[in-house]
């Protein structure tokens, strides 16, 4: 499914704004939310290497933010 | 819609020729009576039938019924003739007696008898009948071999004995249809229309319909077998009566029938278990094409290769039937060329263990004929005898009672019951949704059932890690147990308060030089204990480490440490110097520095959370730059926290794990100092010497080691280790027979084979158990994992079906280290897990067991083509581990100037018969697969990582290669094998060929074995042409038998074989001295100058006929040398040639004087030969009477020649001349028309009248080894007798 080069694919992000791609015409699994790419898996593959840019789990960016407020 | 081919009808008119008597065999039981040479012992092909009399069984009447039955159906009383030529007819008796076993209450042991006895073909009747007492009164029950009968013939057969006996009893005629043919007549009349034109255009069109077939292939449970036993089991389910009529009215609506639909299912199940898109299936029908034919008893079977695609992503059920319906059509219109000739056609029967072209059958049975309604009138009756299987896979869908039974039929030396139950399970559910849901693409149903996935996933675990950091749980431990030892290496131990001191401080130190949470630290340390000060303290500090090799080339240590961004690098001061310059502050850790007196001992705060980076650790990267996966503490903890349940790590127990720090394996260190346990530390250098002085002197308990390294413990003695508590292998293939052997030789040792990639930090999956499958499956999740094997659309695999591993759970790595969009496409979305979690895609294909364990199958990426074949390497590998002699084994694909091709890298315990090796690899696999090198290597050779180095091995250079096709025949034998074959198979075929390779196809064993039963004159099995399939191995084979039958105390010094190069001839040939005198100082009188020489030592035994021959004292003692040619191709031309007479004389004769030195004391010199050789040695005598005394010619074709080719030097004195021919020689016609028997004869009157002293003899037999050899020991002992 993923080897596809055939398919589409969309960018999915879920709670932890960790970034994935899924079938566009797949219903998106719990949890995952599309971030409004489409294309071919190398497009959204390539959009990915641009936006997410901080690869840290959401939770963990905002706990170390908090720290750094609290100190 | 384009113009459907039909199927032609027979225009020739099928008529009943009563005084035939012998007729040909129809296409369909030629088939059978070859499976039936093949192995004659498997009853396999054995069908069977009863039948109650709820009224009593009345001998008498009984037998006027079988009577009347063997009457009216000729085929009942028919044997199978095997003719000379090796083909077979069908002889019709006037009269056959049926015996039936009155068997009473006894009838279970008569019946198994009667049902497992083989039967002789040629020798009928072919049926059994047995007469028994059962509860409900008497029954009979008929056992026939499947060449008389098929199904719908038993129910002709049980209507026509019904109604003789009814008839019998009441005393009056029966009433059945007229026969208006009997089967003999179908069997002409179906030759008559197949006639060679129309047989080369239907194979043809079946080259076309089956070319660029990749047969693919299901998961066995098991390796194939050399030997099929038949054995069988079943798997029985319902169509319900509502789903069958669904079924019913789809079939119509499409334009299909019933039949297409449940193949249209079958092909989407087989398609789904194999992974490919192209399947075949044999359909099996039942094939009357005329009227007449109805009410015949016999074999009217006709096995249909079906191939039908399924590419297409949003492929509907409904689709697929019309691309069924439209290939069977095809396929059925087609349907008159014998299987065995399409199989000959598309070269499809290489393999000799798997039926030729397809694997799976589909047979869609009609309803069963009722028997008469009569009161009283027999009812059918079914024994309980064992099942028995004649494919790999068998569907059987028979009506009944307005419903569909289903049954799967199954090999049980290749499968277990539990995959084919899913395999059943899933093909009913995809029947049941899908003629509901015609429109819906297929992929969409869901196929697998929630209690099977529950079965599956039991041990899946979703339950999120423990929260406590590594930190946490080692303090702990150190606090409770200050004074247990921690780590142990060369320079000493240290106690669990040591080491935390240890760490305490130098992470102080740390955070001085700016390191803390989501920073990395580069690592290159010793193996020792320091290691672990080092690791915790960076751990302590919150951050991240990144392994270094000091080995790595520089430039890819500066990209590691660049990429990950360090902001230290800890090295020890011995390996300072592989750190490259400019990659930031580095720091030297060892035993004495930094010198930390005066730094605080105490914990520090907990600076890392669960989601903060532990280690980094590079793996290379399929576009050549490394990467590295980086693993946070919630995956680490996830190892650590659930270890125990697997791993031997408590108090007590001491770990050692064999590889470097850079191998993620290394981090399972962590395991046992968070549970009260020890870990050693070692240089892995010394681990691959002496591991069992290690673990001795280190006390080591749990031991884990990478598969190459059991291989290499195995086959130096693991059992050295005696006294390990447990032993963990993992990497790569796990070689079955190292871990058999590591669980017989290491009694109360646990033995656990571990996987997991490091995406999913070290381990996701471990099994203990004894395999079964001919691998070492890789088991069930470890906690707080998940594994799922998944088809290509995403869907969860049935028990058996081949999928990707797909790993989830809190052990799954943050990503790639700095690569979002790598990271994004290998993590993806878990739809069976917590919302919003992901799972890993592995990459490795593997299978459920049917306990939920996962059998891994290889990697999906480690498929090579080569020469249009998809191939699995680790199929490669696994047949080769079967092999005894190989310990190791790895294929790769080779890039040769030549092309691609496979090599094998092998590590033997001795030496290694490469082909042999092929041979045997040739038996399993099929020939494409077959290794084109085999290269032996001291060790597999590893990565830094302890992966196998494939590119190490890749470079290694390879031998010449090894060709299938050898070079032309080497011996005598080889050249006739070949000659023969080829002309049965109407193309030339080298002495390395492979007959089936070659176009031949098992209908034509019987004739080429046929050829060299005549020839050698003697009985050769057919079965020879399965396990020997090119001339060569064939010859070799023949010439293994047929050794000189000489007293082997006698035998060295008077049968000596050299190589003898003559210049005027050219060529090394083999030359063989025989001396008949046994005593080494008796001289010799006489001497035979044979030749064609190998032909006379290895198949007619001559050696041993001399032997015979002085022993009776009726030769002198005779010196023989036996000359064969250089090259087969040149004899010819070679043994016409006057050269050649002259350099016997001039050289050959003098060879062997030197040759016998003292012995010689030769009065008489004979030159002997047979066919071309006799026109030679007779020409020598005549033209060289200088050297020769006389000649033996048998069967020359001596007309054909000039036997004095120079009448002036010619015999100056008679010559003593034996000519001989064989009666049948009568038939071979020479160029002047005499046959060769009359120019012998007359050869034989000229050379007498020309004063020569001549004897001519004609025995029995033609031209052919066996008639020469018979003839021998009358013509030498005449020859050589004194005159």
């Amino acid at each position: 499914m993923f080897d596809d080069r055939q398919r589409e694919f969309r960018v999915v992000v879920n709670h932890e704004e960790q970034y994935s791609i899924w079938p566009s015409d797949r219903d998106l699994p719990a949890g995952w939310r599309a971030s409004g790419h489409v294309g071919s898996k190398e497009d959204c593959l390539g959009h990915i290497d641009e936006v997410w840019t901080d690869m840290r789990p959401l939770s963990l960016r905002r706990a170390t933010a908090e720290n750094a407020t609290r100190s | 819609m384009p113009r459907r081919e039909q199927r032609p009808a027979n225009p020739f008119p099928l008529i009943r020729e009563p005084t035939a008597g012998r007729y040909p065999l129809a296409a369909g039981q030629e088939r059978l009576w070859w499976a039936h040479q093949l192995d004659s012992a498997i009853s396999q092909y054995h069908i069977l039938e009863g039948w109650q009399f709820p009224k009593g069984l009345e001998p008498a009447a009984l037998g006027e019924a079988i009577a009347g039955l063997v009457r009216r159906h000729e085929i009942l009383r028919s044997r199978f003739a095997p003719q000379p030529d090796g083909t077979v007819v069908l002889e019709v008796l006037d009269e056959v007696s049926i015996p039936v076993t009155w068997a009473g209450r006894e009838w279970r042991a008569a019946l198994d008898a009667a049902a497992t006895r083989p039967f002789d073909l040629a020798q009928p009747p072919l049926f059994r009948l047995i007469a028994a007492e059962l509860d409900e009164g008497p029954g009979l029950c008929m056992v026939m071999h499947h060449i008389l009968t098929d199904r719908w013939s038993m129910d002709v057969l049980s209507r026509d004995l019904t109604e003789l006996y009814a008839a019998a009893l009441e005393e009056r005629p029966a009433q059945l249809p007229q026969l208006p043919v009997q089967y003999g007549d179908y069997a002409v009349w179906q030759r008559q229309f197949l006639t060679d034109e129309r047989l080369a255009s239907l194979l043809e069109w079946w080259r076309g319909a089956l070319s660029g077939h990749d047969r693919p292939d299901l998961p066995l449970d098991r390796p194939r077998p050399a030997t099929a036993d038949g054995a069988g089991g079943t798997v029985v389910a319902h169509l319900s009566e509502e789903t069958t009529s669904a079924l019913t009215g789809l079939a119509w609506r499409a334009r299909a029938t019933p039949f297409i639909v449940v193949m249209a299912a079958l092909a989407a199940t087989l398609s789904a278990y194999t992974g490919s898109d192209d399947i075949v299936i044999g359909a099996i029908v039942s094939d009357r094409p005329h009227p007449d034919l109805q009410d015949l008893v016999g074999f009217f079977i006709n096995t249909v290769p079906v191939r039908i695609q399924l590419s297409e992503p949003g492929l509907t059920f409904r689709d697929l039937i019309v691309r069924t319906r439209d290939a069977w059509m095809a396929a059925d219109a087609h349907q008159d060329a014998p299987f065995e000739q399409i199989v000959g056609a598309v070269r499809g029967g290489s393999q000799t263990q798997r039926n030729p072209v397809f694997d799976v059958v589909l047979n869609h049975a009609g309803d069963r004929v009722s028997l008469t309604e009569s009161p009283g009138a027999p009812v059918l009756w079914r024994p309980d005898v064992p099942t028995t299987a004649r494919f790999d896979l068998s569907l059987t869908t028979l009506p009944v009672d307005g419903g569909i039974e289903v049954t799967f039929l199954y090999r049980l030396d290749l499968f277990d019951r539990a995959p084919v139950e899913a395999i059943t399970a899933r093909y009913v559910r995809l029947v049941e949704q899908a003629v509901a849901d015609p429109e819906r693409p297929l992929r969409d149903f869901t196929l697998v059932s929630a209690s099977e996935l529950d079965v599956l996933h039991a041990r899946n675990d979703p339950s999120p890690a423990p929260q406590a950091t590594i930190v946490e749980l080692f303090q702990a431990q150190a606090a409770s147990r200050p004074q247990a030892p921690a780590v142990v290496g060369a320079r000493g131990e240290l106690t669990y308060g040591q080491l935390n001191e240890r760490a305490n401080q130098l992470a102080r130190h740390l955070i001085t030089r700016g390191v803390g949470p989501e920073r990395i630290v580069g690592v290159c340390l010793e193996h020792s204990v320091e290691r672990y000060v080092v690791l915790l303290a960076i751990a302590k500090c919150g951050a991240a480490y990144l392994p270094l090799d000091p080995g790595f080339p520089a430039d890819r240590l500066r990209f590691l440490l660049g990429d990950a961004d360090v902001v230290l690098t800890v090295v020890s001061p011995s390996l300072r110097t592989a750190i490259p310059e400019h990659t930031g502050p580095v720091l030297e850790v060892g035993p004495d520095v930094p010198d930390l007196t005066g730094t605080e001992t105490g914990d520090l705060p907990l600076a890392a959370g669960p989601d903060n980076l532990a280690y980094l650790i590079s793996t290379s990267g399929s576009t050549g730059t490394p990467k590295s996966v980086a693993i946070s503490h919630r995956a680490l903890s996830r190892l650590v926290a659930g270890a125990p349940s697997y791993l031997d790590v408590g108090p007590g127990a001491t770990l050692l794990q064999a590889g470097p720090l850079t191998f993620d394996v290394a981090v399972l260190e962590w395991a046992p100092l968070a549970h009260g346990g020890r870990v050693a530390v070692t240089d892995t250098g010394t681990l691959q010497e002496n591991l069992d002085t290690v673990v001795h002197d280190y006390g080591v308990t749990t031991l884990k080691l990478v598969s190459p390294q059991l291989d290499l413990l195995v086959e130096r003695g693991i059992g050295s280790l005696a006294g390990l508590r447990q032993l963990v292998v993992g990497g790569d293939v796990v070689n079955p027979k190292s871990f058999a052997t590591a669980i017989d030789l290491l009694p109360g040792c646990r033995v656990t084979a571990s996987y997991g990639p490091t995406e999913s930090t070290v381990f996701s999956t471990v099994f203990e158990g004894r395999p079964t499958t001919g691998r070492v499956p890789i088991g069930h999740p470890i906690p707080y994992t998940r594994v799922y094997v998944l088809d290509p659309n995403l869907d969860h695999c049935p028990v058996g079906m081949r999928g990707e591993i797909h790993l989830a759970g809190d052990g799954l790595a943050r990503g790639y280290h700095g690569r979002p969009g790598l990271t994004a496409d290998m993590f993806v979305p878990d739809p069976y897990g917590p919302p919003g979690s992901r799972m890993y895609r592995t990459g490795d294909a593997g299978r459920y067991l049917a306990d939920g364990a996962v059998d891994i199958l290889g990697r999906t990426d480690r498929q090579v083509k080569i020469r249009g074949f998809r191939i699995e390497t680790s199929e490669i590998e696994h047949a080769l581990l079967r092999s005894p002699g190989i310990t190791s084994a790895i294929v790769l694909r080779a890039e040769l100037a030549t092309g691609p091709c496979l090599a094998a890298y092998v590590v033997a315990s001795g030496p290694v018969d490469r082909a042999g090796l092929r041979r045997e690899l040739g038996r399993s696999l099929p020939p494409y697969m077959v290794p084109d090198h085999i290269v032996e290597v001291p060790r597999i050779p590893l990565t830094t990582n302890n992966k196998v180095d494939r590119a190490a091995l890749a470079a290694i250079a390879l031998g010449p290669s090894e060709p299938a096709d050898a070079p032309p025949p080497e011996t005598g034998i080889e050249a006739r094998v070949a000659e023969a074959w080829s002309t049965v198979l109407g193309r030339p075929v080298p002495a390395g060929g492979d007959f089936f390779e070659h176009g031949g196809h098992s209908l034509l064993v019987p004739r080429a074995t046929a050829a060299i039963r005549q020839l050698l004159g003697r009985e050769v099995p057919l079965r020879l042409m399965m396990d020997c399939r090119t001339p060569a191995s064939y010859a070799q084979a023949l010439l293994s038998e047929s050794q000189p039958d000489l007293g082997a105390e006698s035998r060295e010094h008077r049968m000596e074989r050299r190589s003898w190069h003559n210049r005027t001839l050219g060529g090394d040939r083999r030359v063989d001295l025989f001396v008949t005198a046994a005593d080494q100082d008796t001289p010799v009188t006489r001497a035979l100058v044979v030749l064609d020489g190998s032909e006379f030592v290895d198949v007619m035994r001559f050696p041993a006929i001399l032997d015979r021959l002085a022993l009776a004292g009726r030769i002198p003692p005779t010196a023989a040398i036996f000359l064969s040619p250089a090259d087969w191709s040149a004899r010819r031309a070679e043994l016409l040639d006057d050269a050649y007479t002259d350099v016997l004389a001039d050289d050959l004769v003098p060879y062997l004087r030197d040759w016998l030195g003292e012995r010689w004391r030769v009065e008489q010199v004979t030159a002997l030969g047979a066919s071309l050789g006799a026109v030679a040695a007779i020409r020598a005598a005549l033209r060289r009477a200088d050297c020769f005394d006389g000649a033996v010619g048998i069967s020359g074709p001596l007309t054909d020649h000039e036997l004095t080719p120079h009448p002036n030097g010619g015999a100056a004195r008679p010559a003593r001349l034996f000519l001989g021919a064989g009666r049948e020689e009568a038939d071979i016609e020479l160029d002047d028309g005499l046959s060769l028997l009359e120019a012998t004869k007359k050869v034989a009157a000229d050379l007498s009248g020309q004063g020569h002293v001549v004897r001519d003899e004609y025995g029995d037999g033609g031209h052919t080894y066996a008639a020469w050899e018979a003839m021998l020991p009358e013509a030498v002992a005449w020859a050589l007798d004194e005159h």
